[in-house]
């Protein structure tokens, strides 16, 4: 059962929100059963950040996805549509979620018991 | 209905706390509840006791502060984007050996496991995005 559902669209160089977005939802598994959805320009948090990492002198926060199943966060999800619209499917990806249609996140957020947008 | 309200948009180049004062307010005068609105990003720098807009523009802060205390809301900012962004009470202030702090009265500082605790016990939780 999915109590809080993190909805993350923020990419990740152009402002602090996505890696605020991401301690809201490790803050969220301490607490509950979390699931978390990338959708539109949030999917770029996904790609492999060494570059962007190095040229902006920014912290690599997304290497901490690669730790969510230690904070049993299983449920990690991203829009397909998304990852047509940005050519996500040939890209290195700091995890792989699972690809969900427009159908499948309408009945994930009918499941989730609260949804959080970040 | 009970709601907590998740605040995020910054005062100065997001219409999301206005959006949410509309919002909590249109709430209370119908009857329901607010188990407590969280600010985060960068709309903790509404509780920037310093800011000085000009006296003909809206005042978010005042607005807030008056919502608050007229309901007696619990005004709650993310620690995190709090110091981040140099929004600091006194003993934070102390801490980081600043020589003010500026947190306004009727906001208090606190961490993310407040916008969890209130999502989980309130009906609805609405996201006010940056």
């Amino acid at each position: 059962m999915t109590q809080l559902l993190f909805i993350l669209s923020h990419p990740p160089g152009s402002s602090i929100y996505a890696q605020e977005a991401f301690d809201a939802a490790l803050a969220g598994s301490a607490f509950s059963n979390i699931a978390i959805l990338f959708v539109g320009a949030g999917c770029l948090q996904l790609i492999e950040p060494k570059l962007a990492v190095e040229a902006h002198q920014r912290k690599d926060f997304q290497r901490g996805f690669r730790a969510l199943p230690d904070y049993h966060v299983h449920d990690v999800y991203g829009c397909e549509d998304s990852f047509n619209q940005f050519g996500l499917h040939n890209q290195v990806l700091v995890i792989e979620p699972t690809l969900l249609t427009q159908p499948d996140i309408a009945a994930l957020l009918k499941r989730a018991q609260r949804v959080l947008c970040f | 209905m009970n709601f907590a309200l998740n605040i995020q948009g910054s005062p100065h180049t997001s219409n999301s706390l206005w959006s949410a004062l509309n919002f909590a307010q249109a709430c209370l005068s119908e009857g329901h509840r607010i188990h407590r609105v969280f600010f985060y990003h960068d709309a903790v720098l509404v509780a920037n006791t310093l800011l000085a807009p000009p006296q003909d523009e809206m005042n978010l802060t005042t607005a807030w502060q008056t919502l608050g205390q007229d309901y007696n809301l619990d005004l709650c900012l993310c620690v995190a984007s709090c110091l981040r962004r140099g929004i600091l009470n006194d003993s934070e202030a102390q801490r980081f050996e600043k020589t003010t702090s500026n947190l306004a009265a009727g906001f208090n500082i606190s961490g993310l496991g407040q916008l969890i605790e209130a999502s989980l016990v309130s009906d609805r939780v609405i996201s006010f995005g940056a």
